[in-house]
């Protein structure tokens, strides 16, 4: 029979298996500091959907090089936890050409890299640094994709 | 400074000295913008397999040696040489995310900016960008 605490220990390492070499990472007890770091993010991501939804709605052909990327904030959102907000476009305003609305995606992606690199140094539990570590990256390279390839 | 951050710190160097032979590969099945992409993209993994380095021996830390060699599966033509450094670029993002989650402050934006930076060159060889990269 395993003792109780090989069984926790086995339990606690099998989900974590490609965050086995960070395990130190962990010493530091997930803080309301890294509540207040996911609440930030959640905010962010919900507006960044928001902005997608607005821009495919009002330039339809855009949509296929958009909603993947729409998509990939949906899944940054449900990775920290947080709650979509109710989709309310009203209020959005877009510009009022495809060009200049994928140049205000532009921006609003790169400070949104730029913020969830911030928010990865102040997080202290090392599934959230690892989870913002990627978003970041994922960030970046939406800012790459809606460039064409340069940063 | 933890065992398990050397251990991310030399699976990153395993990572770009990967990187640093497949570059060399990249670059002589690739021609014109391509090539000079590649040429780039070696300098910037040659910078980061250094600072590792440097990162490593400072921790008093063992500092392997490159393999000779890396495997790279079949490069033959341009498309193949694409594929390749799209998917050592997305795999290097997971090797400084783990990089990050052992580090602090100063080093851990670095790590962020360096997967960052990896993620980015993936897709400017036409890789698609990821939720989760790598």
């Amino acid at each position: 029979m395993p003792t109780r605490r090989q069984v926790l220990q086995a339990g606690a390492i099998a989900p974590l298996a490609t965050l086995a070499a960070c395990s130190s990472g962990g010493d530091t007890p997930v803080s309301d500091a890294d509540d207040s770091v996911r609440s930030q993010v959640t905010a962010s991501e919900n507006d960044l959907i928001k902005r997608y939804d607005a821009t495919i709605a009002a330039f339809p052909t855009l949509a296929a090089k958009l909603t993947p990327i729409r998509d990939q904030h949906n899944e940054h959102l449900a990775a920290v936890g947080g709650d979509s907000a109710p989709t309310d476009l009203k209020g959005v305003v877009i510009p009022p050409t495809a060009q200049a609305a994928l140049k205000e995606l532009v921006v609003a992606e790169r400070e949104a890299a730029r913020e969830r690199r911030a928010s990865c140094v102040q997080a202290s539990g090392s599934e959230l640094i690892w989870d913002l570590a990627l978003i970041a990256t994922s960030e970046s390279q939406h800012v790459a994709s809606l460039t064409d390839g340069s940063p | 400074m933890s065992d398990a951050a050397i251990e991310n710190l030399t699976q990153a160097l395993n990572g770009e000295y990967a990187a640093t032979y497949a570059y060399g590969v990249i670059g002589a099945r690739t021609s014109g913008a391509d090539q000079a992409r590649a040429r780039r993209a070696l300098e910037s993994h040659r910078q980061l397999r250094d600072e590792l380095r440097f990162d490593l021996a400072a921790l008093q830390a063992p500092v392997l040696p490159p393999a000779p060699a890396y495997e790279t599966g079949p490069v033959d033509s341009p498309a193949q040489a694409k594929a390749l450094a799209i998917q050592i670029e997305q795999r290097l993002v997971r090797n400084w995310a783990a990089v990050a989650t052992t580090s602090a402050d100063a080093s851990r934006e670095r790590a962020i900016r360096n997967a960052q930076e990896c993620g980015t060159r993936a897709i400017s060889w036409g890789g698609a960008s990821q939720a989760f990269p790598g």
